[in-house]
Parts: C-alpha cells; structure tokens; sequence
C-alpha cells in the first residue's frame, strides 16, 4: 500500500499542492482557490492527482501519512478587518499606546509613499480606543510592584469593555514579562467576569520587552484565534469527511510546522504562511545541490519577494511586516515590491515606468482577455515571444497577443516614439532592472555581496525573468527548481515541526568589560534556557513528536549598549560556562562587523542581551525525494521567434519531454514546462540536472 | 587652474535607459545609506538625523531620501563652497566642513562630500552628512544653551579636505576627534561617511562603466529637468502675487519672554517664487539662532513636501525659488552669534511663516487646495536628561518622545496624531520599557493629548505628553529647549484654530512613588501634592530630583475650516476615542452629544448660539453694495474670486467686496479669548488670536495670531 506526503499551499488565487510517494516521486497539481472554502481547493487538486494515480480520492487521503498547508486565512482577516472584537486592557497611563504606534507612520510603505506628506497618515489603530480599558497597577524595568493592581478597578474595566462590544479579552501590562503576576490576576478576574472567556495574556503569549509590538501582537493574536479556530475546523472537518486520517499540521511564518491546536494559541503567527515555503524548498533543495547560500525570488502577479538562505539556513527576521503592522513573532525574512507579471507600465512627461500598480487577476494583463486594457510586463513577455499564448497557465488560458500589441502601442510605444517591440522590451528591462535592485539591497542590507549567492527562481512569472535579473546581479548561477510552481508547496512539505519559546530577561555588562561572564551570570542564562527549552519540548511532545526527534536551537537577542536595533546569536553550548559565554559575545562582535564592518563594534561601551530565544524542531516523516529520475529526453526542440537585443531572433523551444540529467542547452532557448516557462538568456547556457532543475550560467 | 566640472550639453538617453539608470541611482544612494547607518554605532543614525545624497557635478542635488529635512539643502551649499574654493580638486578628495556660517544648521552636522571623477572631469559629487553626538563647546551634546558667542560652542570646521587624493589627513581627523567628548563615536561615523562614499562612488563607477557616464549624467540632468519643468508648470496655474505668512520665536529674557518675528513674504511671479525673510528680527545672543543653511533648508523641506508631493524630488525642486535675507538677521546669523540651536529654532519658525504662505497661494486652486496644509512643525522639544543611572553609570539622553507631535489638518482630512512631523517623515521614538530598562525615570503616563490639534472642520492632529519621575537614583538634570511656549506657531487654515502650545513642567516634592505604592491612580499633575512650576522654554540645568515629576507636552497641529462646520458624527467619534472632550466638542466645535450620540437639535441650537455671540463681538468691515459675476476661482475653504477682483463668502455666498486692499479689509474682525480657543493655547501679551469671519454668516475665514495691535501684512495681494 503507497504512503503519501501532500503540501498545499493555499493562495489567493491559485492552490497548488505537491503529493510526494514513498517511491520518492513528487506530482505538482494547481487548481484555483476557492476563497470561502480553502479545503474544495486542495481536494480539487487531490482530485488531480488521484486521477493521476488511476485511484479514488478517498483511498489516496486514506494513504496520507502527513498533510501540511500553507493558508492565508489570518493573513486575510487581518488585511480585510474581519476578525472578533477585542477588548484590550493595559497599565494606567499607557492606553494610547497603539494608537500612538511609537509616532511611526511609515512602516510598511515604499519611499514614494513617504514623501507624499498629503496622503501620509497611520493606519487605524488595531484596536479602537473604546474598546480600551486602563487599570491601576505598575510594575518597573526590574520587575518590582510600583503600584499594585487595583482589582475593582480591573472588575470596572471589565464590565466597561463588555459594554463596549469586546467578543475576547487581551492583556498587555508594562514589564509584564518581567513579572507577570498582574496579568495572570486579570486573567483570573476576568474568568470570574466573564466565565469562559478567550483571554490572550502578553506574558504568556508574548514574553518580550517592547511594550508597543508585544501589546499590537497580542490584541492581533486575541482577535484572530477565533477566526483561525473555525476556518481550521471546517478545513480539517472537510478533509476527514473525504477519507483524510492523518492530523493536518499547518505552515508558520517562522517557516516551521505546528498542530492546528497549537497553532489555534498563535493564530498570529500564520499570517506569513504560505510566502515563506518558498524560501525552506529553496534551502532544501539547495542543501541537496551544494548551494548554502541563496537568495531566493518568487515573481508572482502582483509582487517580487526576496528571501536568503545564509550558509544553509534561512535568514529571520525578529518581526514579522503583514500590510503595514509589524508584529513581534520571528518570521522567515521576506521582502517585497511591486514588481510582477501584472505591473502595469506607463509613460509620464515621456518617462517610462513600470509598476508599482499592478492589473491584479481581474482584470489581469491586456493579453488575458478579460477586460484590461493597459500594458502589464505579462503583455511585454508575451509579444516578445517569450510566452507561448496557447500554453500559459497549462493550456487553461488563451493568451491574446494582438490585444497586449494594442495595449503597448497605445500606452508605451506611442508616447515615447518607440516600436511596440522596443516598448515591450523597454518594460521587460525596467522590471528586470528593478528587481535586480532589490534583490541586491537585501543582500547588501545583511553585509553580502549578491555575487556570492545563487539564485532560486519561482512563481509564476520568476523562471521567465530571472535570466535577466540574475545575470545583471552578476550572480554565478541561476537555478530554476523543477519545483518552481509549487514552491512553497514543496517548502511546506519539507518543513519540520518547529516551536519558538521566548523570554525577555535584560541584562547588560558594564563599559569597559572584558570578562562579560562575571556581568551575564552564565547559571542564570543556563537557568533561563533551560526553562524555555523544556516548555518548548512540552508542546512539541504534545504535538506527536517523539521526545528523541526534538531539536534544540538556542539563540539570544543581543546589542551594544545604546543601540536600537538587535542582532540575533546562536548559542552552541547546551550548558554554558563563563567562556562560553565570553564566545557569545565574541560572535556577536563576528557577526555585527561581518554585518555593519570591520571596526564597527562597539564593545568598549558594554553589551545588552534583551531576549532569549528556544526554537525546538522535530522532523516530520518524509520519503526520500525524487524529484527528477529524467528519462532519456527524446525529440528535437522546436523554433520560435523572440525579441531580444533590439531584434528578433530564433530560440530553441524545449518542452518537458526534451529534458534528460545532464542536457545542455545553449542559450537563446526557452522551456517551457506545464505553468512555467524557463528562458535562457542570449549570453548564457544551462544544464539539466539529475533532479530536473535547470541551472543556467553566464557564458 | 579651474575645476574640470563637465559643461557639455546634455547627452541624449532613451527612455528606458533612463529609467533603467534613474533607478539604479536610488539603489546607489540607499546603499551608501544602509553602509553609513551600518558603520555607524550612533543612536542619532540610527533615529534618521542623517542623509546621503547624490548631486550633480555642478553640486545640485540628484538624488535625495526621506531622512531628517531640515538640513536637507546644506550638502548642496557645502559643494558650492568647495567648487568655489578650490581650483585643484582631485580624483580620491573628500571634502568636509560643518561651519554653520558657510554649510551646516549648527556644529553638530558634519558634512563629507566626495566628487566622482571619470575622465579628468568631475560627473557627479557624492555627499553625506550626520548629526555628531558631541563635538565639544561647554555643554555634553554641543546644545549649548547658554553660550553667548559661538566660541563656546563645538569646534568649527572649515571647508577643507579630510581625504586628499586616498590619503588620510591624519592632522585634521585627529584634531576633529580630540575636540568631541565622545572620540571613539564621532571616529565612528567618520568611518561610516567614508566607507558610505566609498561603495557608492564604487557603484557609480560600475554604473558608468556600463552605461556611459554620458548617459548617466544626462539622467541626471533629466530627472532635475523634469521635475522642475513639472513644478513651474504647477506654479503657472497658480495665481501671481505676494503671500505673507508669520510666525515668532518666543526667547525667556531676565523678567519676560522676548519675541522675534520672523516673516515670511512669498513673491510668486509666472513660474517663478522668491521668499523673502527680510523683516525678520536682528539675530542676537539668544539660544536658537539659525543661519543661511538652516533658512534655506527650512524652504528646500517645504518645496519637496508641498509641490513635491507628485514630483520626484531633487535640486529641480528649488531651480524657480529665490531666498531673499540680509546676513545678520536671527534667521541669517553670522559670526560670532552662538548658533548651537540653529537646528531647532528660527529655521523651524522660518518653516512655520514659508509654509502658511505657501498654503494661501496653493489654495487659490481647485486642483491644489488639497495640497495646502498650515504650519507643519512647530518646535523641537529638546528633553536632554543626564546623571546617574540605575546601574550607577553615568548617562546622556535625548528623548526622542517630543518628536511625536500632532500633524497639521488638510483640505480633505484631519492632522495625524502622535507623530504627524513632516521634517522627519519616517521617524518615530522608543518603546516606554526601552527607555524605562536604561534610564533612572519611570514613565507615569504617555498618551495623547486632547483637544490639542486645533479644533476645524478637520481637526488639527493631536499631540503627545509624557510625566516622568526619578527612580534608583538622586537626581537628574534637564537640559531643555524649545519655543511655542507662549504663543502657537502652528495656526490654522481657513478658519481652523491653532493647535496647542509647547510647555515643560515640573512638579517638585510630590511624594508620587509614595502615592502609586499605595495603589492611588495619578492621571495628572494636579492630583499631585508638591510645589508646580511650568519651566522656562530655555531651561539649561532643570534638576528633577527623587520625588519629583517632570512633564513635557509638545506643540500640535492646527485645524482646518471653522470648526462649526465640522461633521458632528465626528466629532463624536473623537469623544467617544477619547481624541477631544465634551467639553471642546460644546464649546468649540458647538456638538451636542447625549449618551454619546449626536443630539442634531441641541447641537443646532448650540451652533447658532456661538454664531450669535461671534456676531456680538465681531468688529463689522465696511461694507459697499457690490455686484459680482459667476465665480472664477476659490481661496481655500473661505472664499469665492469673481472677475473685478470681488470676493464672496464661499460659505452663504454674500459678495464682500473687492479684495485689492487685503481681503481683511471685507471680513469681520473678532478677538479670541480663552473660551474661543483650545485649553492649552497660550497667547503672548503682545499678540493676539484673531478670527476674520464672513460679515454675514460669521464663519470663521481665517484665525491667526498677530500683533496685538494689528498686523502690518497681508495674507495676500493678487497681481495678476
């Protein structure tokens, strides 16, 4: 009897979902999300590969050893506002705090966004202020009891956010973390308020200092756990109705998997879910091939996102950016522009710009036929002759290159005095050009050169482009994976169990330290690690896995004193003595001048390590991949015309069953494979590898 | 020998190159950015008091980011002043120069600037500039409140080369660092500005290695071509005529507190504008003297954040604009005026008078009266602390807090809360335990202040206050500055009121950790036992010592349009967010609310009755029997222009009359008292709040503070 592994990675538009068997061989199905009901999309597209397999979909879900998935659920309510009433309550004195938003306006904008003063307002605070409640109670920065809390007043605040509309509670007291006896006392009140209640505490939820993303992070989380809770119980519902046995695990924004009922505690910390499975299939995949360092690029409709995987893992953030809110839950580092295959282009004052408006799915690009009528980059690459109108999308859409030809002349090349072919290859180099910029800012932004890395190309439009882009990074390979339209998919089965305990615990050392030991106390930190590994062991163990499985990552936030910003250090040592200590310390100092520069550190003024970080992972079962096992490739490739250079030239058309491990294929050429067309620049070749991806390389 | 500074004629690039290039130039700035900030250790890098920047070999400025504005126009006087001084600038020079006279807001802004040659001719500068946490004089920090001359301030630097030709001037660095208090941090940023230079000169060189640096330059000569072809085309729709804003700089003296004006008469001819600060105020001995860098910085911020609100921002932006001022005046201090606080004084005020003229002409367009906003930043509140911490260590710091000021109302929306600065458009503080964790002072609140923006029909945004109290330790000591203290530099437009004004207070002896360890709420200073003193906007050494409690309100928005007109469901959303009272809701904006809920007679009633007592007060114009055509144009919320130069109440359409001697002259004059205006609205002796109000329907048109005994200018006088 086969065993099947699925991963779905549930967009907004399209599901896709890989189905690996324990012979290793990997199916990849796409089928269009159904928004109300995100389980019809991943059993339309089991249905796919039942149907592949000559079996019914019961009997395949029976075979189901592991179901993961990527949703956008919280993602959605969040963005879209539709989430439960919270009613929040904070220390007397600090109930503007998320409205004041520390006085930042500009978070999550671009620059052109910034400058324009007219239009630069914050976005609404996460909770109303009505819906705020303030009581009496003060704790300090060592964690003693200023002011005790006043519990009439906590009963009042109560009643009060009740009246006022508040469905569940949240709680985030100053210095909580430091001493959370006051929020566990409102916690107890208000199940004696309000029996039954959803209460989120910050300093269980959130132990963190930072009072005003640990506050905004846990009043999002209280306000999307009922959400989540019964999107997931009609999904899991759903999926056990048609046959599946196996428990259904859930993508995280830090890139690991979780059970649906420890994940219903951290609704919040889904919102990335599906992006950040394209950045673990790329570290999985590039582990496999020998690339440890990666820069990851997922070309989609609307947007570009660029992910690292530093010496083979991949690079976190502390927060987590959704819309323009940035929550304080680790995330798997992803950044974003404008740029896709539906970024509209337009000529001002005879400038040429491309994005960051984009035509969306509807009404989609010129060529799609439905409706639009301004020039995307999907237009562009189509009358150069890089799409192939008849087999876009797997045949399932026609694309119309006489009306993206209209749409160009129109709005691009009459307006600036260019041909339609010139117009259309000025926007495939301005997208191109721009995308090349912000892959190097990242990389730049963490102290690397981009020349260093090698480029992972994805998403629906990432392998038509990357060509391009990667050569003008001057990047030594471009790897297009033979996974690259379902990605994250793929990521998300590849994805362990994973499990982040956090504690905030500031301690410094004073200036001129040398023995940073004898002021961070290695007992303490040992103390303090090992209380946060063993709860992170305790969910893990509660989650199925077995005890010996678990993995144990320690990590500290740390900074030299005066400092805003924080740098994340691993901490080797299981049980850490005064040189190890020091050795931490000595890393940070490694790590800020490889990040900031030689010279940069600091250290004669002190240190400060603010937070404690366990990440516990346990893997989930998996068959050995095979993705490739190529068949001799068999036929000659076909011809066809495409603009490059300024004019037009002829390239080879390969199609999947051309490819065998080890074809080279020299460049001008295009591949196209169902969903997604690989180009091969004029100046470059590429090889077929044993597992199927295509590397391409500068001649 | 002259310098090698190409003249060639611009250089023909297709528009994708273009693109394709004017983009890459932004990832060069930003990188030479994120390379300053890395090396940097500084915490005022990090806050954004930095920029970097590309310009033209002519020394314009190409490239710009949204980093702290004010001393945004100091880079391009700096290359000036290099070009005009040196004949034998070479490849591997960086220049420097931080003198406030010559290039820089105080001496603080250190400014390095490196020229990129390639073939024997410069093609573009580089520059970048950050605030220095000390460069010396007699105060920790080099805000030196006190000083009298600028020979007790930081050291000055000349125009001079730190780098010639890849050489290290060992001699200058040296005598620079030994000058600071803090060595290691300013050697740091030094670092920083050179290795920022240094990529970025390295990727301008790949740039012109690949596209020429023909086309390069030609790029750059085209997005500032463009962008001021954009901007005078802009000022072509907007009506000729002189604009006339004010604002003051109030200054504690021995028994009293001095005003200096500074006026600001905006002259806009076809596609053209000059701004004129000439009547401003001599400069004089007095904390927050600005010089010609932070002047022209204050118009260069206003031109990109008004007119560039569509148009890419660079030196294009300022090629039509003219700044008229005689040296020696407080907004053109020279040698030897103490010029510390020039970052923070009459260039702000300066800000204050260009912006508000700047408004009454865009408002003359439908088109851009959504541009027009009042004075957008009122005053920096400097809250330096130091002392003894909790770790007993001694400490320095600015609280960022006060930069969380109420933002100004527009046309269409109200001001932002708590952080609506337009000089600082990204910038923000620290999280209350950040500070609490290394600072001896616990925070008894942070929170928005009510009713602080001014009250219009959109509300002003309003501000921050926080109270702080020593803990773990002594005593601190307070070095505080600001202005706005006694009168609001931040007015309205078209009838919105001022917002509120700046204020420190103290109260001494007030047992607050005594009252909180008893479990008593405090939610004001009033509740607080203790000896109350609000302190001078120029208090060099305010000690807060254990037990007492020090609080700092900021300076907030001013509204837009009568605030009677204002929809009355919102303002009770704002009741019901706590963003105004009850009270200013009844009083100023004439709501009545019962249970929450507007009560629509109550309110009607309510908002005739403060008409009528307007109408009691109101000193009635002169007023002639005009006829007047259909209406040809608008002024903001307030007006309607006919042929003929007639004006009518764009609120009851009542002609008023012709406008050729000052519209003022038509409207109905009335005082404002402490009723009429926000709770926290000081107004100075010798000024007062006024309403100009439609004769017949007493809308308010325009409320501004001016002399007391009457204002000398215009708002505006068309010449077309």
């Amino acid at each position: 009897m086969p065993t099947y592994y699925v991963a779905s990675d549930i967009g907004g538009t399209f599901t896709d979902t890989v189905v690996i068997d324990d012979a290793g061989g990997v199916g990849r199905y796409k089928s269009s999300t159904v928004p109300d009901n995100p389980a019809q999309g991943v059993l339309d597209t089991l249905v796919l590969a039942a149907d592949e397999r000559g079996v019914a979909l019961a009997d395949l879900l029976a075979d189901v050893e592991v179901f993961a998935h990527g949703t956008t659920v919280a993602t959605n309510a969040m963005l879209e506002g539709r989430h439960r009433k919270v009613g929040l309550i904070q220390t007397r004195g600090f109930g503007d705090t998320l409205s004041v938003m520390r006085g930042f306006k500009s978070i999550g904008l671009d620059e052109e966004e910034v400058k324009r003063f007219r239009t630069l307002v914050k976005q609404p605070a996460a909770v109303p202020r009505r819906l705020i409640a303030e009581v009496t109670e003060r704790i300090d920065y060592a964690g003693r009891v200023v002011s005790p809390l006043d519990e009439a007043d906590v009963r009042r605040a109560v009643s009060d956010l009740r009246a006022a509309g508040a469905e569940v509670f949240a709680v985030s007291l100053l210095w909580s973390f430091a001493n959370d006896a006051h929020e566990r006392r409102v916690a107890e009140i208000i199940a004696e308020e309000v029996p039954g209640a959803s209460v989120t505490l910050s300093s269980e939820f959130l132990p963190r200092i930072g009072e005003y993303e640990r506050t905004l992070t846990t009043a999002v989380n209280a306000s999307l756990r009922p959400v989540l809770r019964t999107s997931l119980d009609s999904f899991e519902s759903t999926l056990t109705k048609a046959g599946l046995r196996a428990d259904p695990l859930l993508m995280q924004s830090n890139g690991g998997l979780a059970t649906f009922a420890e994940v219903e505690k951290r609704a919040a910390a889904t919102v990335m879910s599906g992006p950040v499975g394209g950045v673990v299939a790329s570290q999985f995949l590039g582990a496999r091939s020998g690339h440890r360092n990666v820069v990851t690029t997922d070309m989609g409709g609307t947007s570009f996102d660029v992910g690292l995987v530093l010496d083979g893992r991949p690079v976190m953030s502390n927060t987590t950016l959704i819309g323009r809110d940035e929550l304080a839950l680790p995330s798997v580092a992803v950044r974003a522009i404008g740029a896709g295959a539906g970024s509209i282009a337009s000529v001002r004052n005879g400038v040429l710009q491309v994005g960051p408006e984009s035509a969306g799915a509807r009404p989609g690009p010129a060529c799609y036929g439905r409706g639009g009528t301004l020039p995307t980059v999907a237009d562009a690459d189509l009358v150069l002759g890089y799409l192939n109108p008849d087999n876009f999308l797997g045949g399932r859409l026609t694309l119309d290159v006489e009306k993206a030809r209209a749409a160009i002349d129109e709005h691009v090349a009459k307006p600036t005095g260019l041909t339609v072919e010139q117009a259309a290859e000025g926007i495939k180099t301005i997208v191109d050009a721009r995308m090349a910029d912000l892959v190097r800012q990242v990389t730049v932004e963490q102290g690397y050169d981009p020349t260093d890395f090698t480029v992972f190309a994805y998403g629906g439009a990432g392998p038509l482009h990357a060509f391009s882009y990667g050569a003008e990074l001057g990047c030594p390979q471009i790897v297009v994976p033979i996974t690259a339209s379902v990605h994250s998919a793929f990521g998300i089965g590849c994805s362990d169990l994973t499990m982040v305990e956090e504690l905030s615990k500031p301690m410094q050392t004073p200036p001129g330290t040398t023995d940073h030991a004898s002021a961070l106390p290695p007992a303490e930190l040992n103390a303090t690690f090992d209380e946060l590994a063993a709860r992170a062991r305790r969910d893990l163990v509660a989650a199925g896995a077995a005890e010996d499985s678990i993995s144990i990552a320690r990590s500290v936030e740390i900074r030299f004193r005066a400092q805003i910003h924080v740098l994340t250090v691993p901490v080797e040592a299981e049980t850490l003595t005064a040189a190890d200590v020091n050795a931490v310390v000595e890393r940070f100092v490694e790590v800020y001048e490889g990040r900031f520069g030689k010279g940069a550190a600091f250290l004669e003024g002190g240190v400060e390590i603010t937070t404690f970080r366990v990440v516990a992972t346990s893997p989930v079962p998996r068959a050995e991949f095979d993705t490739g096992a190529q068949a001799a490739g068999s036929g000659e490739p076909g011809l066809r015309r495409v603009f490059s250079g300024g004019e037009w030239r002829e390239a080879k058309v390969y199609r999947a069953e051309h490819l065998h491990d080890g074809l080279r294929i020299e460049g001008l050429a295009i591949v196209e494979l169902r969903d997604t067309t690989v180009v091969i620049g004029p100046d470059q070749d590429a090889e077929v590898d044993g597992f199927g991806d295509i590397i391409i390389q500068n001649r | 020998m002259t310098n090698p500074t190409s003249t060639d004629t611009p250089h023909a690039v297709d528009p994708v190159t273009f693109e394709v290039i004017r983009h890459k130039l932004w990832s060069i700035n930003s990188e030479g950015a994120t390379t300053v900030e890395h090396v940097s250790g500084s915490p005022v890098v990090h806050a954004t008091d930095y920029n970097f920047g590309i310009y033209t070999a002519a020394g314009e400025m190409a490239i710009i980011g949204t980093y702290l504005l004010t001393p945004i126009y100091t880079g391009a006087m700096a290359i000036e002043v290099f070009l005009d001084r040196y004949d034998d600038i070479e490849p591997g020079d960086v220049f420097i120069i931080n003198d406030p006279y010559l290039a820089a807001m105080h001496q603080n802004d250190v400014q390095f600037c490196k020229p990129v040659f390639r073939d024997g001719e410069i093609v573009a500068w580089l520059g970048c500039m950050a605030h220095q946490v000390d460069l010396g004089g007699m105060d920790p920090g080099s805000w030196c409140t006190t000083a009298t001359d600028v020979f007790q301030e930081g050291i000055r630097i000349p125009p001079g080369r730190i780098v010639r030709r890849d050489v290290l001037n060992q001699e200058l660095w040296d005598t620079i660092v030994l000058n600071s208090r803090m060595h290691d941090t300013v050697a740091n940023d030094f670092r920083a500005f050179l290795a920022g230079l240094r990529v970025a000169e390295q990727r301008f060189h790949e740039l012109c290695d690949r596209y020429g640096a023909a086309q390069v330059k030609a790029t750059m000569e085209r997005t500032l071509d463009n962008s001021e072809a954009e901007l005078r085309a802009m000022l072509q729709e907007l009506p000729d005529g002189v604009y006339e804003h004010t604002s003051y700089l109030d200054r504690p003296a021995a028994d009293s507190v001095e005003l200096l004006q500074v006026p600001c008469r905006m002259t806009k001819t076809g596609d053209r504008i000059v701004f004129d600060f000439s009547e401003s105020s001599p400069q004089s001995p007095a904390y927050g003297m600005t010089t010609r860098g932070g002047l022209l910085g204050a118009v260069a911020t206003l031109m990109l954040c008004t007119f560039g609100s569509d148009i890419p921002w660079n030196h294009g932006l300022m090629r039509p604009v003219e700044v008229v001022a005689p040296d020696g005046l407080c907004v053109t201090a020279v040698e030897p005026m103490p010029v510390s606080g020039g970052a923070a004084g009459a260039n702000w005020t300066a800000t204050c008078s260009a912006g508000g003229a700047i408004a009454k002409m865009l408002s003359f367009s439908e088109k851009y009266e959504n541009h027009a906003f009042g004075p957008s930043d009122g005053s920096w509140q400097l809250n330096q602390f130091g002392g003894i911490d909790q770790h007993g260590e001694p400490f320095a710091s600015m609280y960022m807090d006060s930069l969380l000021w109420g933002g100004p109302a527009f046309s269409f929306r109200d001001g932002v809360d708590t952080g609506g600065s337009m000089v600082i458009l990204g910038g923000g503080a620290g999280d209350v335990e950040q500070q609490e964790m290394r600072h001896p002072l616990l925070y008894l609140w942070r929170r928005q202040v009510p009713d602080s923006g001014g009250a219009g029909t959109f509300r002003g945004g309003n501000g921050i206050q926080f109270a702080l109290t020593p803990i773990d330790t002594a005593e601190v000591t307070g070095v505080l500055g600001t202005h706005g203290v006694t009168l609001p530099n931040r007015t309205g437009l078209f009838g919105g009121l001022p917002g509120s004004c700046a204020r420190f207070e103290r109260v001494t002896g007030s047992g607050v950790l005594d009252h909180l360890g008893e479990g008593r709420p405090v939610g004001a200073l009033t509740e607080l036992a203790g000896e109350h003193q609000v302190l001078p906007g120029v208090s060099p050494a305010a000690r807060i010592a254990h037990g007492d409690v020090f609080e700092c309100t900021v300076q907030n928005g001013g509204g837009y349009g009568d605030p009677l007109l204002r929809d009355p469901a919102r303002v009770a959303a704002d009741v019901e967010a706590g963003a105004v009272s009850l009270d200013a809701a009844a009083r100023l904006y004439g709501v009545a609310l019962s249970d929450g809920a507007v009560d629509p007679d109550g309110t009607d009633t309510l908002r005739a009755s403060i008409r009528e007592a307007r109408r009691a007060r109101m000193t009635a114009p002169e007023r002639s029997t005009v006829a007047a055509g259909e209406p040809t144009g608008i002024w903001g919320a307030s007006l309607l222009t006919h042929e003929g130069g007639i004006a009518s109440c764009r609120h009851c359409s009542t002609v008023l009359g012709p406008i050729g001697d000052g519209w003022e002259a038509i409207a109905g004059r009335v005082v404002l008292g402490p009723d009429d205006l926000g709770s926290r609205v000081e107004v100075h002796a010798d000024l007062a709040t006024v309403a100009y109000v439609c004769p017949e329907c007493v809308t308010a048109l325009w409320v501004d503070t001016e002399p007391a005994e009457g204002k000398a200018w215009k708002d505006f006088v068309l010449t077309a």
